[in-house]
């Protein structure tokens, strides 16, 4: 075992150092997406009682940090979708009820041109930890996709997982696989250029 | 949909050729597979900067403890990884 790898071991076998550790940097980040600091607080606790479950299967590659801020993605997600389901929301247009639209389905043509081709996207990619704009329709477009299809994207995404073990997770096939992810990115693309685009412009 | 599965798995050599030809010759699929990495970059950020919003960026120390009771009360069985002090 690695130096990197011993200390990573340490940190996950030690519960206790956690919330001293960590604590402020969840809090943080849950803050920036959800302005209730009470929700926020919930949130972050939710993410260290998964993660005091769920230590087991930590496998190691990648810091404790990291594996922490994934969970607590997941219950951000998650917390989002409720909300968006309990209340309409007034600043990002729903997809739910657009089935008929959806972009997997009607962005290309017969001939499998562009329908609607994709609109430039004036955002530095080097410099995303500054758009808080962009991030905040990200997560709330997230909450929007089928849960389904939102869980994939995260288990590819946000957990760095393999098409083998989100076929394991999702107990679908390789195929199912892509094309669930392919239809997330389809539909989170849209949800960004109608709900973001617009408001920078 | 090529451009999308060739970021969730090598694709057979013939595919890779036609994506990459096609990207070659089609810059609104160029800016689309841009996009689609702008995604997969933007889902896997940690940090975050921007405008402060008027709150204490830390837990207060009421909050913390009581996160790490609800820790202890999950954890049943004192032992060394045990949260009970």
């Amino acid at each position: 075992m690695t130096k990197k790898q011993a200390e990573i071991h340490s940190q996950i076998e030690n519960p206790e150092s956690w919330v001293d550790l960590y604590g402020d940097f969840l809090y943080h980040f849950t803050l920036s997406r959800i302005k209730d600091p009470s929700i926020a607080e919930d949130l972050v606790q939710e993410t260290f009682l998964a993660a005091l479950k769920a230590r087991k299967n930590f496998r190691g590659r990648s810091s404790a940090r990291t594996w922490l801020i994934a969970i607590l993605k997941h219950k951000l997600v998650d917390y989002i979708r409720k909300r968006v389901r309990e209340q309409t929301s007034d600043k990002v247009e729903s997809m739910f009820n657009a089935a008929a639209n959806d972009p997997a389905d009607t962005s290309f043509n017969d001939v499998g041109d562009w329908r609607v081709r994709p609109s430039k996207w004036a955002i530095d990619p080097m410099k995303l930890y500054e758009q808080k704009e962009f991030m905040d329709v990200l997560y709330q477009c997230l909450g929007e996709l089928p849960e389904r299809q939102a869980e994939a994207f995260m288990l590819r995404e946000i957990d760095g997982f393999s098409t083998e073990e989100i076929c394991k997770v999702l107990s679908i096939s390789a195929t199912n696989s892509w094309v669930m992810l392919y239809r997330a990115r389809m539909w989170l693309r849209r949800c960004l250029e109608n709900n973001w685009l617009n408001t920078e412009s | 949909m090529l451009v999308s599965e060739c970021m969730d798995r090598k694709l057979p050599l013939h595919r890779q050729i036609l994506v990459h030809a096609h990207l070659f010759m089609c810059r609104y699929c160029n800016r689309f597979k841009k996009q689609l990495l702008l995604l997969r970059n933007a889902a896997g950020l940690e940090d975050i900067h921007g405008e402060e919003f008027g709150h204490s960026h830390t837990l207060s120390e009421d909050a913390r403890e009581r996160i790490k009771q609800a820790m202890r009360d999950l954890s049943p069985n004192p032992g060394p990884d045990s949260l009970n002090t």
